[in-house]
């Protein structure tokens, strides 16, 4: 749907110094369809890679390439995208209602429409009890449903999020995971950056990970997972004489031992096991969360 | 440029100004027209009237400016800073066509405080026994014209500068636009032919404001030349257009971050 073509930006600080390279050579692609997770630390380059993506900046040498789905020209793709950005400011005096009509209106959206998707929207979301309320007396939170709702009014095909689940309660994050879980079923694609692992690794089927502006890993979170994955397994045993199993090194572990081996001990330490009368309580082999990889890649 | 845009864009940026209490300001400043009116009526010997009109005029000219270079230097530097730009930028709609229509907006509001005062003035001038002329209603065009003048002038520095620069850049604007003609008729810059040709030179860049100021043809009912108004009404279109194409160009090549 969407490919960057070796993007670099540049940002120039100070006319003598040195320009600060923001992206470096960035490639990668969004396929359509899927909920892409947009990983990097602060600073990486997340949110200039949107706002190139989005043609708010140039970059400096590089291409964007939209897909035809998208539209052929810049108005039909920007018809087809809807963004929130990260901390969104809205026009503090108008209301939520009159936010999103305006949004409705530059999208060409027939004022029905607008009606029922705002309020279909807003519901689902939690916010219709503030719509005729100013911006200016909204929460961060409330902030970001109303933009969320904006971004969704006009159906795009392409949703790219800043930081959605930045400032939402536990419940906020789990209404927006929802409505991210049934936009993607209805076909569509959700590019989001987040610092929240965890959320990531629940909804994303791809991941785009950035380290200091280049590109770390694209490509399919389990499979991150699994190539990440050591060989070892993790097993929990009822407690035993520690004499036994002498030569292996065991944790307590809510009232049992949790005893980590390598894959190609495994047989020799059930057969022990066994022999001793030792009841396995659970056999696992040793995954990393997405968390672990990030931490271990040092991002 | 598609005109629907625009107007969309103009309409909910003057909804935003009109609901963050300008009205209020406008009326307050009707209230001052009215308590300076009677002030200085009272002070005045024989003619309140003209003195009401003068009040009246001069108010009218002050916040149009005040307006124009304040609300005119915020309003896209606003938007760039909290960045709203984003959330409408990211729609089908260009550059130019949101730079138009922001404008617009202001535009409506400065009509809109032209309109409320210079109705004031007229009611204050009536109550103090003044006749109409047409010049009192082609005054108020022209404050208008020279607002907007200057609102233009204020978006294109505040797109270029910060936003201290901007109004800076466009009161010196104004006042070197204001003064130049008389300047170019002092003695001794007509005796410089160095001189004299670079005022002239300059004075093609900077905005003749002097044209855009008939208080006095209003005050002492002095008549106008025939071409005069078509004059200074194709003058303000001709140069706040071009403005407007050099802010647009700017926009559009401006990194929005």
């Amino acid at each position: 749907m969407i490919i960057f073509n070796e993007v670099t930006k540049d940002f120039k600080t100070d006319f003598w110094e040195k320009p600060f390279r923001a992206l470096d050579k960035l490639s990668f692609e969004l396929k359509q369809g899927n909920i892409v997770g947009f990983l990097g630390a602060n600073g990486a380059g997340k949110t200039t890679g949107i706002k190139t993506l989005l043609k708010f900046i140039k970059p400096t040498s590089g291409s964007i390439d939209y897909h035809q789905v998208l539209g052929k020209n810049d108005r039909e793709v920007f018809k087809n995208i809807g963004y929130l950005p990260e901390r969104p400011y809205f026009y503090p005096d108008l209301t939520g209602r009159e936010l999103l009509t305006y949004v409705g209106q530059i999208n060409s959206i027939q004022k029905s429409v607008i009606k029922s998707e705002s309020l279909k929207w807003s519901e689902f979301l939690k916010i219709d009890f503030a719509l005729d309320r100013k911006l200016r007396f909204y929460s961060k939170g409330m902030l970001q449903r109303i933009g969320f709702v904006s971004a969704l009014i006009k159906n795009p095909k392409l949703l790219i999020l800043d930081e959605p689940l930045a400032g939402l309660d536990p419940m906020g994050r789990k209404e927006f995971k929802d409505a991210m879980n049934i936009l993607v079923k209805e076909g569509k694609t959700i590019f989001f950056s987040s610092h929240i692992l965890n959320d990531v690794e629940e909804v994303s089927k791809d991941v785009v990970i950035l380290k200091t502006g280049k590109l770390i890993y694209s490509g399919n979170v389990l499979e991150l997972i699994k190539n990440k994955s050591s060989n070892k397994f993790d097993l929990l045993v009822e407690p035993y004489n520690s004499e036994l199993l002498s030569d292996f090194e065991s944790i307590e572990q809510g009232g049992f031992k949790k005893i980590s081996i390598e894959e190609d001990q495994l047989q020799e330490m059930l057969n022990r096991l066994a022999s001793n009368n030792i009841k396995i309580e659970n056999i696992r082999r040793q995954t990393p969360s997405l968390e672990d990889i990030i931490y271990r890649i040092g991002i | 440029m598609k005109i629907s845009k625009i107007l969309i864009v103009s309409k909910f940026t003057f909804l935003e100004i009109y609901k963050s209490k300008i009205m209020i300001n406008i009326f307050l400043s009707g209230a001052v027209l009215a308590i300076l009116c009677y002030i200085v009526s009272e002070f005045s010997f024989g003619n309140p009237s003209k003195v009401a009109l003068d009040v009246g005029l001069g108010l009218l000219s002050l916040t149009t400016k005040a307006i124009a270079i304040f609300f005119g230097a915020n309003l896209l530097k606003k938007e760039i800073e909290s960045r709203t730009i984003y959330l409408i930028l990211s729609n089908p709609i260009s550059r130019p066509e949101f730079f138009v229509g922001k404008t617009l907006g202001l535009f409506m509001i400065l009509l809109l405080n032209t309109v409320i005062l210079g109705v004031f003035t007229t009611i204050f001038y009536y109550y103090w026994d003044g006749v109409w002329s047409d010049l009192i209603f082609w005054s108020g065009v022209h404050i208008f014209l020279e607002s907007i003048l200057i609102l233009v002038i204020v978006l294109f520095f505040s797109l270029i500068t910060n936003l201290n620069l901007a109004i800076i850049f466009s009161i010196s604007t104004y006042i070197s636009g204001y003064a130049i003609r008389g300047v170019q008729e002092i003695g001794l810059v007509k005796s410089s032919p160095i001189l004299s040709k670079s005022l002239s030179y300059i004075s093609y860049i900077i905005p003749n404001f002097s044209l855009f100021n008939l208080k006095n043809e209003v005050l002492y009912q002095q008549a106008l030349p025939p071409t005069y108004i078509m004059k200074s009404l194709v003058y303000s279109l001709v140069y706040s257009s071009f403005v407007v194409c050099g802010a647009i160009i700017i926009l559009n090549q401006k990194d929005l971050d």
